[in-house]
This record gives C-alpha cells, structure tokens and sequence, in this order.
C-alpha cells in the first residue's frame, strides 16, 4: 500500500516535469539569451577597450557640438562668472594688475623726473648767475618761493598751435601749428561748438569760453567780434606768459586782422594768415 | 580755389541725419540707431568745376522743431539741409512753417528739404506720399542705400558758392 503510494507520486512528479518543461520552453530559451546577453554586456562595460568602441564616437560627436557651439552655449554664463569673479575678487585682480601698472606709472615717472632733475640742475648751476638774481626778484615780487619760480621756468610754457577762427561759421581763416594735426578744419569746428555749447549750457550769451585745460596744455581762447583765436599752449601757464599772449595776440589782431587791412587783402586766399602767423607766434614757441 | 562753408542738418529725432552724414562722408550705413547728444562735427570735400568746397558739417541732435536747436548751432551756417522722414508724418506736418521761419532766421541761406528713408516705399508710395508733403522735397533719399545723397549735398556745395 505503501508502495502503491510512492510510485503514484513519482509519476506525477514526472507528469509535473513534463507539463513544466513543456509550458515553460519558450520562456527558458529567452532567459537563457538574456543571461547570455547581460554577460555580454558586462563584458562591454568592464572591458575598457570593447567600451571605448562604443562611447567614443558618441562623445566625439558631443564634443565636436560644443566646440562649435560654445559661445552660446557658455558665453553668457562665463561672462558672468568672469564679472562676478572679478567683482569678488577686486583685490586679487588689484593685486595681479598691480606689478604692471607700478612698473609703467614708474617707469613714466622716473623719466619725468630725471627730465625735470636735469633741468633744475641747469638752473641751480647758474644759481649765482644773473638769470638766478632775476628768478629770485620775480618770486619776490609775487610773494612766491624760489622753488616754484625754478619749476615754472623748467616747464616754460610755449605755444603749441594757434587757430584764427570766425565766430559762429567755425570757418578756420588761418593756423600755425608746431606739429601735424590730422585736421584743422575739425578742430575749428569742435571749439566753436563747444563754445556755443558753453554759452547755451550756461545761457550766458555775453560771456565766453576762454580756457579748455587737457592733460598737460591749455587752449587759452581770446574772442574778437567776427572772429577769436584759440592758441595751445605747454608747460606751466603763469600770469606773465598770459600777460604776454595776450598782448601778441592783440598786436596781432591789430596789425593783421585790422578790418580795413584784413577784408581788402584777404579775399578769400586760404593761407593769406600763414606767413604773418608764422612770423608772430613762432618766436613763442619754446 | 578752396573754400570752407559750415552746413547744419536740422529736423526731428530719428529722421536720419547722423545716417546721411555717415554715409555722405564715411560711406557707411549701420541699422542701428544711435542718438546724437548736442552736436557731431563731420567734414568732407567736395569737388566742385571752379571751386574745392570743404564742408564742415554740424549733424545737429534731432528738435520736433529747428527753435528748440541752441542759436549758437545755427548761426553762421551757409547751408541747411532739413531731413523728413517719409515713414512718420508727425516729421513734416508743420514742414512748410520751419522753413518759412528758417528762411526768416537765416536769410539768404539755402536750404534743401530731403524726404529720408526712401528705400521703404514703393514708387507708387512715393508718388501718392508726395502729394502730401506740405512742401516738395528737393530729394528723396536714403541713406541705406545711399541713393541721392552725394547728390543732394553737391547741390547743396554749388548752391553755397
């Protein structure tokens, strides 16, 4: 009985078998592939070369795209970095710029002053000279020390260029000019319209512009009824170089732009004004 | 000989008279739009038969009207060029009294009414447009295309000699 009981389990374990394996066929296979593949696949990932054959080309692709595309894929954002790197640290970009700057601000300095040195030498070698006597008289005379006499006669002022130009029109009637300026007429028509701008800003119609300071020169304006003239002077401008130009300016106003004189000679000749320009301020000149 | 005349260039803001210039004397046209603060000095010379006639040009920032325009700017100019943009009406609705009252300003000086911005019309357009300008233009021009402007200021040059 007993017996009867084992066998008829056994075949139904093998019946089970059967049924199993006859269900399950397919799906065994597939699993049996899958494995296989996922083997592969381990292999691709942890095989750097079998790997490199795969990504490489997907990288290169990527990459080739941002370079291209870097601008406008990065720009906005690295400008911002940059200004906000910057702006966090202005002490360091302070501290990195330092060195250059110092070395030229230095280097422009100590060539300003070794031409500045070389003069005062001069002047302190005639120390006792009669010129000496002279600068000390001056300075006594304004109230000033001989200290700032021997430097405004270091930096003597000279006369750069003069420009005669008619009022309003900004037509140039004549210049004379130590170097090459690239455009006169423009500049005769920039100073009357920043003297027209002057007068409108400040709506003083009777008054007028008379000194345009820039770096290391002056543009001392003297003004006529149809005309003023606009001179550039260097170095140091005191009162007595003023007194000066002013008087040249006028003798020469007088003797050439003489309304009698002037109208029935100039006619219209565009360097009519030279030669007498010339042979004025040249002598102004250091 | 050579001779020097100062010319101003009057009308509203926007109407193309710092574009004119440009490409009067640089040949150049930009699209964008930059406006004029006070007054730009340009300078160019133009050949005339008898005469090399240098113009010393004052693009003056753009006023709805030229008495808004500093005195100082205006006077002694030998030579106006008033600029209208053909695309904005409220530009030349009161075209014809600026011009008396500039006639009345400045005597004796010649002044040439430019229609701008041609380049925005159709020949039809601008024949139907002409006809209602308050005055006739002495040119339409364009900047952008630089048609008619050396044209309109050698006008201008022989007009002043």
């Amino acid at each position: 009985m007993l017996m009867n009981t084992k066998e008829e389990t056994i075949e139904k374990q093998r019946a089970f078998d059967r049924l199993r394996r006859l269900l399950l066929e397919d799906e065994q296979k597939e699993h049996k592939e899958l494995v296989q593949q996922v083997v592969e696949l381990r292999e691709d990932i942890n095989t750097r070369q079998r790997l490199q054959q795969k990504v490489d080309p997907i990288i290169d692709e990527k990459l080739s795209y941002v370079r291209e595309h870097f601008p406008e894929l990065f720009g906005n954002v690295l400008t911002q970095a940059i200004k906000r790197q910057i702006r966090e640290s202005r002490d360091e970009v302070v501290d990195a710029l330092y060195p250059i700057m110092g070395r030229l601000i230095k280097k422009y300095i100590v060539v300003e002053l070794t031409a500045l040195s070389e003069k005062i030498d001069r002047q302190l070698e005639q120390a006792f000279s009669w010129e000496m006597w002279l600068a000390r008289a001056k300075a006594w005379a304004r109230g000033e020390s001989l200290g700032k006499e021997i430097i405004a006669q270091a930096m003597a002022p000279a006369i750069e260029e003069v420009f005669v130009i008619e009022q309003h029109s900004s037509v140039l009637l004549g210049s004379f000019s130590r170097q090459n300026i690239v455009d006169r007429d423009m500049i005769a028509g920039m100073l009357t319209a920043i003297n027209g701008f002057v007068k409108e800003a400040f709506a003083k119609e009777d008054q007028h512009l008379e000194v345009i300071e820039y770096e290391t020169y002056k543009i001392l304006i003297k003004n006529f009824q149809t005309f003023y003239i606009a001179t550039t002077v260097s170095g140091v401008v005191n009162a007595e170089f003023k007194q000066y130009l002013d008087d040249l300016v006028l003798e020469f106003v007088h003797e050439v732009m003489n309304p009698t004189h002037y109208d029935t000679t100039y006619q219209g000749k565009d360097d009519y004004l030279s030669e007498p320009l010339q042979r004025y301020f040249t002598e102004a000149t250091a | 000989m050579k001779i020097s005349k100062k010319v101003i260039l009057l009308g509203h803001y926007g109407v193309g008279k710092s574009s004119l210039t440009r490409r009067f004397v640089h040949r150049k046209f930009s699209e964008q739009y930059s406006t004029t603060i006070g007054v730009t000095i340009e300078k160019k010379v133009v050949q005339l038969e008898e005469h090399q006639v240098s113009m010393i040009v004052w693009d003056i920032a753009g006023e709805s009207s030229h008495t808004k325009v500093p005195q100082s700017y205006k006077l002694g100019a030998h030579g106006i060029v008033y600029v209208i943009d053909l695309t904005r009406p409220e530009t030349y609705q009161r075209l014809d009294k600026e011009i008396a009252d500039l006639q009345n300003y400045l005597p004796n000086v010649p002044i040439l009414v430019v229609g701008n911005k041609k380049d925005l019309f159709t020949e039809k357009e601008l024949c139907d447009l002409l006809h209602q300008l308050p005055l006739s233009p002495y040119a339409l021009s364009s900047a952008k295309t630089g048609d008619n402007v050396d044209a309109m200021f050698t006008e201008l040059a022989r007009r002043m000699v």
